[in-house]
């Protein structure tokens, strides 16, 4: 694993840290939203429990999640779509840049979970883009 | 962060670029004594040919079905990859809103597929990209379509 690679996966790993813990607030929090936070927030402990096996494997030491986050804007529903709308722009960003900095099955990889999470951007709302990670 | 001016000028300027670059690079192999191998950035190439001809058929679905959304993407992309945004009719356009999505996810495979291919990493991200914003049109409740 290249230092950039390394670098891309422990920035990765903190905003799925941070994904969770907001997901989980906002399962929480509202009745509407708590199915479709549930099953994104499954979606991201397994990329979390892969970006630590793959930072371990590697001889990194994975970054802990924090003890909280803000949650004060999570007050309602609309607040709560764009904070997880917001979250996973940061990480389709982090997953586009991986592309070319990996090569064979790890690309193929950074590609499909690119898309996975551009569409999971959607279900909460977020407005299709031409070239999403882009921008 | 990769930006959308650094990413699409080297995707647009691969054409003629990529010519040129191999053809010099063809030189020093041919130098070296080595037969040239140009067809990997020819492949880069057609991988953006066949991006927008791609989009260009579903652009006549979207107008056909009207689909707003769908069409203001595929014009968005097509252009942004160096093409126009005229209309290829099919032999067998989809019917329904849901034959469209499946057509539109059906393309965002292809792409994803040809984003591995690619030679040129900048390539391999536009088209990854391009995969990603199908796939979210491919996905919409038909009434955001």
């Amino acid at each position: 694993m290249t230092p950039k690679v390394k670098d891309l996966r422990v920035s990765q790993l903190r905003r799925e840290h941070e994904i969770i813990w907001v997901l989980e607030t906002i399962g929480a929090r509202s009745s509407d939203l708590r199915k479709l936070a549930e099953t994104t927030a499954n979606t991201h402990r397994t990329n979390r429990d892969d970006l630590r096996a793959l930072l371990l494997d590697a001889g990194q030491e994975p970054p802990p999640a924090e003890p909280g986050y803000e949650s004060r804007s999570l007050q309602d529903e609309d607040a709560m779509k764009l904070r997880v709308q917001a979250l996973l722009a940061q990480i389709m960003q982090i997953q586009l840049e991986l592309i070319p900095v990996t090569q064979e099955d790890d690309r193929k990889l950074a590609i499909n979970a690119l898309t996975d999470t551009a569409v999971s951007s959607v279900s909460w709302g977020a407005p299709p883009q031409a070239f999403p990670g882009l921008d | 962060m990769p930006t959308r001016r650094t990413i699409f000028t080297s995707a647009a300027v691969l054409g003629l670029g990529a010519l040129i670059f191999s053809g010099k690079t063809d030189d020093l192999i041919r130098a070296a004594g080595i037969d040239p191998v140009p067809e990997v950035r020819a492949a880069d190439q057609e991988f953006v040919t066949n991006a927008i001809s791609d989009n260009q058929k579903l652009l006549s679905a979207a107008t056909a079905l009207n689909t707003e959304v769908a069409h203001k993407i595929l014009v968005q992309q097509i252009i942004d990859l160096g093409g126009s945004a005229r209309e290829i009719p099919i032999d067998d356009p989809p019917k329904t809103l849901a034959q469209f999505q499946s057509r539109l996810r059906e393309t965002s495979e292809r792409r994803r597929n040809d984003a591995y291919e690619a030679t040129s990493t900048q390539l391999a991200q536009t088209l990854a990209s391009c995969a990603a914003g199908l796939a979210q049109v491919g996905h919409l409740d038909h009434e955001e379509l």
